[in-house]
C-alpha cells in the first residue's frame, strides 16, 4: 500500500502556462505556478494540457483553479497549509537549495514524478512507489512455512538480480522493482526441487503461497 | 500586514472527543464573524517535553500537534445548512395529539425562546401532573459531543433532572446509562480473567512505553489503528507512538479483517483474519504453545488458576474438537501454517498485543469471549513480564494507577487539569437514579417493556454488577417512558439496530421529545421541539487537555457571534432551570469555570489566577526529566524501564479477580451465573447465528466489520463538504455514498464493479453505499464505517437509508434472547454481523418526500 498525494508540480516547463491563451497562468519568481482568477476565462484548455491533472475547473465562478503552493502564507512565512498539516511531515515545502532536498539528507537523489512529461516538476519525491514482488514460501507436505530461503530475481534483458530471504512468516517480498521488465525468480532450497518462474512487473506481483516440492 | 494583525486568534477545542476532555486546540484566525484559518498548535519551545531514554535510543514528542482532518473541517460546520438556528416546533406537533407517527416526516416552525420555554417547561409539569414523577422521562445526555469543559456537555439533561429530584422533590428521572460502547469485549469478557475495573477491563499502562520501547521485539496490532481512531481521540501522538516502536527496530504485525489506515502503512506483515473469529485463532495458538511446549510454565503455575481446565478445552479432552491450526484455519480463514509461525514468533519474541478502542474485535457478538481468550493467551507468554505488555497507542482514557504511560508528573495527573464532576452521570461508578436503563436497552425499554437484565453497564462498575438483576419499569404500574430528552442526537448512527430506535421516537407511547442539537441531522429531526445549540466557536469555555500525552489547559475565547438564536448546551438547559426556579444550582458558566480553575495546580501551585489564566490563555505542564522520572518510579516500585504490569508479574497476585491471579476459569461466573451458556466460566469458540456457516448466513453470507471513521468522529462530521470529497464515493447520480470495501471476488460473483451503488441488506434493513472492491479486506467480509449521516429514502417500495449509516441494520441484545427472557448481557454489537450486498439502479431511488430528512423548516 502506498499513497501518494498529488498536489500541482509547479512545473519550470509548464504545459499549462503553454496552453494558456490569456496568459492567465504565471510562475513567480520563487517557482511557484499560479491561475490569475482575475484573467481567467475559464476556458479549460490548461486543465487539458496538464499531464497531472490537477487543475479543476470552478464551475460556480467560471475559472480554472489548482494549488497555489499557498502563496499568500509563504509571503508571510508561513508554510503552505499541506506541509504545515500534515502529521507525519511527509510534505516539506522549501527552497531547492535547502539541505532537506540533499542527496545526503536521504541517502540517494530525490526523484521527480513522470520525469517523461518532461515538465520540469519543481516537487520531489522519496519512496516514489515502484513494482514488488511478494510470497510465502510453503511446504504444503508438512503444512510448515519454510523461513531463511534465499528467493532471486534476476531481470532476464538487464544485468543484474536481488536476492531477499524469507523471514519467519515465510514471507519474501522483493521491493522496488523496475516497471515493466520480466525477471526469471529462483527460489532453491536443499531438500526441495528448485523453484522457477518468470514474473513481469507489470503491477506489483503477490505469488500467494508458493509451495516447495520436495526431493525424493 | 502578517496574519496575526488581520485577524484575532483564538484557541478553539479540539471539536469532537468530547465528554468534558479534550486534545490541544485548533488555532484559529478570525476575521469578523469569518473563521479564515484553523491551524495547528505547537507547544511553546520552553515547556519541557519528556524524554524515554532506552537502550535503542531516546523517544520523544514532536512540538507541532496536529488533529484529525475533521477538526480543521469543523469551521464548515459552523454556518451549514443542517445548522439549527432557532427553537423549533414540529408542525404537527400539539400537547394533547402529539402526532407521534410523524415524527420524522413533519416539517418545523420557528418559535420564540420564550415559547419553547413555555413548551418545555408545560411538558415537565404534565408528566409530574399526569404520571406523579419525572420517571417516565428519558434523558440521553451522554454522547461525546463537542469538547468543551462546560459549554458543549452533553451531561447537563441528567444535573438539571438530578436538581429537579432534589430541590423541588419532583422524583427520579429514567438515566441513560451509557455502556462501554467501545470497550464492550474488554468489560463484559476480559474483567472476569484479570479484573482492572478501572480501566474497563484493559490493564492499565503505568509507564508502559519505558518497557515496551527497551524490551519488546513484537507488537501485534489487534485491530488497532492509530491513523483513524487513535488520531481522532489522541490526536497526533497516537501517530507517533507507532512510530517509536519502528525506530525501535520492533515488528508490528496487524491482525485484522481488513488492511486498515495504520496497517497500510506501518506494519510488517497483515494476517487478515475474518470478523468475529479472533477466538478461534487464540485457541490455535494455545494449542500450538501446549504441543510444542512454547508457553511460560512457571508463570502460569505462580500467576494464573484454572489453567488445567483451559488445557483440556484446547486438546479436545472435553468437548472432542481439538483446537488445532487446521481447526482454526477453516473458521478464521487464516492458513495454518501462518498460525503455526505466528505462534512460534510470539513465544520466541517478545510480544506485545496492542489495542485503541474499536477495532472490529471489541464490538462485535459475543466479542466479551474474544477477549477473555485474548487475555488467556496473554497470560500463556507471562503478561507483565519484560517486553509483554498490553499497550495502548494513544492516551488512555481511563487511569488506575499514580503513573501515567510516558514521563509525566504524577501531581500533574492528579490536580493537573480541571476535570468536570459532570462526567460522573455518564460515566460513573453506576447511575445516580434507581430508576435506569442501559443505552444498548433503550429502544426495548419504549418498545418492549418489561425488560430484565444484568449490570447497570455503567462505565466504572465492579466487576460484581453484572451480575446483578435489573428491570425496566421498576414495577408493573409504572408508565415506562413518556417523553424523552435527547442531547446527544447520536442512538441510531452510533448504537446498534439504529432503525428500531427511529420507530421507538414514533412510538404512541411517546408523548414529547425534546432534541437539543447544533444541527439538524441523525434522530434529531425526530424531536417534537428542537432547542438550537452552539458550536464551540460560539461560545467562551474551558479547554481542559487530557486526551493526550500531555496534560494542559486553555482558555477559549468566543470565536463569533452566536449562529441564529442558539445557546450553549450549558446555557438552555440553565434557562431551563432558572424557569424551575433552580437558579442557585446553575450559576452563570464564568463562576463554574473559574471554579474548575481555581482547584488545578496552575492556581494552586503556580499561583497564576483566573484573570490572569483568560488572559494568558494556556498552561502546558512541565514533564520531568528521564532521571527525576526514574525517581518518581522508583517511589512506585518500578525500575527505570519497568513499566505496565510488571508488579503483578514480579508479584504474581494483587488482580481484582477473586483469587487475585489471572483465571482461566472466572470463580465469580461459577459462582455467580454458572449456567450462562453465553458466557460460561471458561471462555470458549462459541459458534453463533451472525457468524459465517450459520444458518442465517446461506442468506446473508457477508460479514460486515464497521470501524470508528477514519474522517468523522462517530456520527459527526458527515454534513462537511470537504470531508465528503475526501471521505465519500461519488455514483454515477453524484450522490456522495458512504465507501463499502468489498473484496474482488466478492465483487466479482455480484457483478458489482468499483464505484457502483450497492445495497448492504439484512433482515434488519438496507443502507446503501458505494463499492470500493480492494484486496484490503479479506473475502467474505465487507467494511463499512459506523455512524454515517442517515437520510432516508425509497427503493421499490421500502424505506431504506441512502446515506449508509450501517447501525441502522446491526444487532440488538434482545434478538438473542426470548420476549420477557432476563438479557444476561446488554452488550453492543455494532460490528461482525451478517448482510448481503446487491448492486442497484441509481435511478430507482425515490428520495422520499416527508421523511425524517427531507424534513422541511419554515420561519
Ligand atoms: S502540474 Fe500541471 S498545473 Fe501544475 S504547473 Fe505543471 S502543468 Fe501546470
Ligand atoms: S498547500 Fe494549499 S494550495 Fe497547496 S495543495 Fe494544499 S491547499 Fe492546495
Amino acid at each position: 500500500m502506498t499513497y501518494l498525494p498529488l498536489l500541482c508540480q509547479h512545473c519550470a516547463n509548464a504545459p499549462c502556462i503553454k496552453a494558456c491563451p490569456e496568459d492567465a497562468i504565471k510562475r513567480r519568481d520563487d517557482g511557484l505556478v499560479w491561475i490569475d482568477p482575475e484573467e481567467c476565462t475559464g476556458c479549460g484548455l490548461c486543465e487539458e494540457a496538464c499531464p497531472y491533472d490537477v487543475i479543476y475547473m470552478n464551475g460556480e465562478l467560471g475559472i480554472a483553479q489548482k494549488c497555489t503552493g499557498c502563496a499568500h502564507r509563504v509571503d508571510e512565512g508561513a508554510l503552505p497549509r499541506c506541509a504545515e498539516v500534515c502529521p507525519h511531515d511527509a510534505i516539506v515545502f522549501g527552497d531547492e537549495a535547502d539541505s532537506v532536498f540533499s542527496e545526503d539528507e536521504h541517502g540517494a537523489t530525490l526523484e521527480v514524478y513522470h520525469p517523461e512529461y518532461q515538465a520540469e516538476p519543481r516537487v520531489y519525491w522519496k519512496g516514489l512507489p515502484k513494482p514488488w514482488i511478494a510470497g510465502t514460501v510453503v511446504d504444503p507436505v508438512s503444512d510448515e512455512v519454510i523461513s531463511d530461503v534465499a528467493i532471486t530475481s534476476v531481470d532476464l534483458f538487464e544485468d543484474g538480480s536481488v536476492t531477499a530471504l524469507s523471514d519467519e512468516f515465510g514471507d519474501f517480498w522483493i521491493r522496488r522493482m523496475e516497471k515493466g521488465r520480466k525477471y526469471r525468480l529462483e527460489i532453491r532450497k536443499e531438500g526441495y526441487e528448485d523453484f522457477l518462474a518468470i514474473v513481469t512487473t507489470d503491477g506489483d506481483q503477490d505469488l500467494g503461497n508458493v509451495c516447495l516440492k520436495r526431493t525424493r | 500586514m502578517s496574519d496575526q494583525q488581520k485577524h484575532r486568534v483564538v484557541y478553539v477545542s479540539h471539536p469532537a472527543s468530547g465528554l468534558a476532555r479534550s486534545n490541544f486546540p485548533l488555532v484559529c484566525h478570525v476575521a469578523g464573524s469569518r473563521i479564515v484559518r484553523s491551524l495547528p498548535y505547537y507547544i511553546p519551545e520552553d515547556v519541557k517535553l519528556y524524554e524515554i531514554k532506552t537502550s535503542r535510543g531516546v523517544f520523544t514528542r514532536p512540538r507541532k500537534e496536529v488533529q484529525m482532518p475533521l477538526a480543521y473541517a469543523w469551521k464548515q460546520r459552523v454556518h451549514s445548512g443542517t445548522r439549527v438556528r432557532y427553537p423549533l416546533l414540529r408542525d404537527d406537533w400539539s400537547p394533547d395529539n402529539p402526532n407521534p407517527a410523524k415524527r420524522g416526516s413533519s416539517g418545523y416552525s420557528r418559535i420564540s425562546w420564550d415559547r419553547a420555554l413555555d413548551v418545555v417547561v408545560g411538558q415537565i409539569n404534565r408528566i409530574r401532573e399526569k404520571y406523579g414523577s419525572m420517571e417516565p422521562v428519558l434523558v440521553q445526555a451522554d454522547g461525546h459531543g463537542q469538547s468543551g469543559y462546560l459549554q458543549s456537555l452533553h451531561f447537563w439533561g441528567h444535573y438539571l433532572f438530578d436538581m429537579i429530584h432534589e430541590r423541588l422533590g419532583w422524583g427520579w428521572w429514567t438515566q441513560q446509562v451509557r455502556n462501554p460502547d467501545s470497550w464492550e469485549g474488554y468489560y463484559w469478557g476480559a474483567k472476569h480473567v484479570w479484573g482492572f475495573d478501572s480501566t474497563l477491563g484493559e490493564p492499565p499502562q503505568d509507564a508502559v512505553w519505558d518497557d515496551v520501547l527497551e524490551h519488546a521485539e513484537m507488537v501485534i496490532f489487534s485491530g488497532n489503528d492509530p491513523e483513524a481512531t487513535g488520531l481522532g481521540m489522541s490526536g497526533s501522538i497516537a501517530l507517533e507512538m507507532p512510530k517509536w516502536l519502528k525506530r525501535a527496530g520492533i515488528k508490528i504485525v496487524a491482525i485484522s479483517p481488513d488492511l486498515n489506515y495504520s496497517a497500510a502503512v506501518q506494519a510488517d506483515k497483515w494476517i487478515p483474519l475474518k470478523p468475529n473469529t479472533d477466538s478461534a485463532l487464540y485457541l490455535a495458538l494455545a494449542h500450538t504453545w501446549i504441543v510444542e511446549g512454547l508457553y511460560d510454565k512457571d508463570y502460569v503455575r505462580t500467576h494464573t488458576v484454572g489453567f488445567e481446565e483451559f488445557k483440556r478445552h484446547v486438546m479436545g479432552k472435553d468437548d472432542g474438537i481439538a483446537k488445532t491450526p487446521a481447526w482454526a484455519a477453516k473458521i478464521t480463514g487464516v492458513p495454518s501454517h501462518t498460525i503455526r509461525a505466528l505462534a512460534r514468533e510470539w513465544a520466541s519474541k517478545k510480544t506485545s498485543v496492542s489495542v485503541y478502542f474499536g477495532g472490529p474485535k471489541v464490538r462485535g457478538s459475543l466479542s466479551h469471549l474474544v477477549t477473555r481468550l485474548e487475555a488467556y493467551v496473554l497470560a500463556m507468554q507471562g503478561i507483565g513480564s519484560p517486553g509483554r505488555q498490553f499497550l495502548r497507542t494513544g492516551a488512555p482514557s481511563f487511569y488506575k494507577n499514580a503513573l501515567a504511560q510516558v514521563p509525566r508528573f504524577p501531581e500533574v495527573d492528579k490536580h493537573g487539569i480541571a476535570m468536570n464532576p459532570m462526567i460522573e452521570y455518564a460515566i460513573g461508578k453506576g447511575p445516580k437514579s434507581p430508576v435506569f436503563i442501559p443505552r444498548t436497552l433503550a429502544t426495548e425499554a419504549i418498545l418492549s417493556p418489561s425488560i430484565q437484565w444484568r449490570g447497570t453497564s455503567a462505565a466504572l462498575a465492579k466487576t460484581e454488577d453484572q451480575f446483578n438483576r435489573y428491570r425496566f419499569p421498576p414495577n408493573d404500574d409504572h408508565p415506562g417512558i413518556r417523553m424523552v430528552w435527547n442531547e446527544n442526537g447520536s442512538q441510531p448512527g452510533s448504537w446498534g439496530y439504529g432503525f428500531k430506535w427511529l420507530e421507538a421516537l414514533q412510538s404512541s407511547k411517546i408523548e414529547f421529545v425534546l432534541g437539543v442539537h447544533p444541527w439538524f441531522e441523525n434522530d434529531i429531526p425526530y424531536s417534537d421541539l428542537i432547542l438550537p445549540a452552539q458550536t464551540h466557536f460560539e461560545h467562551q469555555d474551558l479547554i481542559a487537555v487530557q486526551r493526550s500525552d500531555l496534560l494542559a489547559m486553555f482558555y477559549q475565547e468566543q470565536a463569533i457571534e452566536p449562529v441564529g438564536e442558539s445557546k450553549s448546551d450549558f446555557e438552555i438547559h440553565r434557562m431551563i432551570g432558572q424557569r424551575l426556579g433552580l437558579d442557585e444550582v446553575f450559576p452563570p458558566a464564568d463562576e463554574w469555570l473559574r471554579s474548575a480553575y481555581e482547584g488545578t495546580l496552575a492556581s494552586t501551585k503556580l499561583g497564576i489566577t483566573w484573570e490572569e489564566f483568560k488572559k494568558k490563555k494556556s498552561i502546558v505542564y512541565d514533564c520531568p526529566t528521564w532521571d527525576e522520572w526514574v525517581e518518581i518510579k522508583k517511589e512506585h516500585g518500578f525500575g527505570p524501564h519497568d513499566g505496565g504490569l510488571h508488579g503483578f508479574w514480579s508479584e504474581a497476585g494483587g488482580l481484582e479477580t477473586p483469587s487475585g491471579k489471572i483465571e482461566f476459569v472466572s470463580s465469580r461466573i461459577a459462582a455467580l451465573d454458572p449456567e450462562n451458556a453465553e458466557r460460561p466460566p471458561l471462555a470458549k469458540w462459541i459458534a453463533h447465528s451472525e457468524l459465517q456457516g450459520s444458518r442465517k448466513s446461506q442468506e446473508y453470507p457477508l460479514s460486515v466489520v464497521s470501524n470508528h471513521p477514519r474522517f468523522r468522529f462517530h456520527v459527526q462530521g458527515d454534513d462537511i463538504d470537504w470531508i465528503k470529497e475526501i471521505g465519500k464515493v461519488r455514483g454515477p447520480d453524484g450522490y456522495m455514498y458512504e465507501p463499502c470495501w468489498i473484496h474482488p471476488s466478492d465483487a466479482d460473483v455480484r457483478d458489482i464493479s468499483d464505484g457502483d451503488v450497492i445495497m448492504v441488506h439484512n433482515e434488519r434493513g438496507a443502507v446503501l453505499v458505494g463499492a470500493v472492491v480492494t484486496e484490503r479486506i479479506i473475502p467474505g467480509a465487507v467494511s463499512i464505517d459506523h455512524g454515517a449521516k442517515i437520510d432516508l429514502v425509497q427503493l421499490k417500495g421500502k424505506l431504506i437509508d441512502r446515506g449508509g449509516c450501517i447501525n441502522l441494520i446491526t444487532p440488538s441484545p434482545l434478538e438473542k434472547y426470548g420476549v420477557g427472557e432476563e438479557i444476561k448481557i446488554p452488550e453492543m454489537t455494532v460490528s461482525g454481523f451478517l448482510a448481503e450486498a446487491v448492486k442497484i439502479d441509481v435511478s430507482e431511488i425515490v428520495a422520499s418526500t416527508g421523511v425524517g430528512h427531507g424534513s422541511t423548516v419554515s420561519g
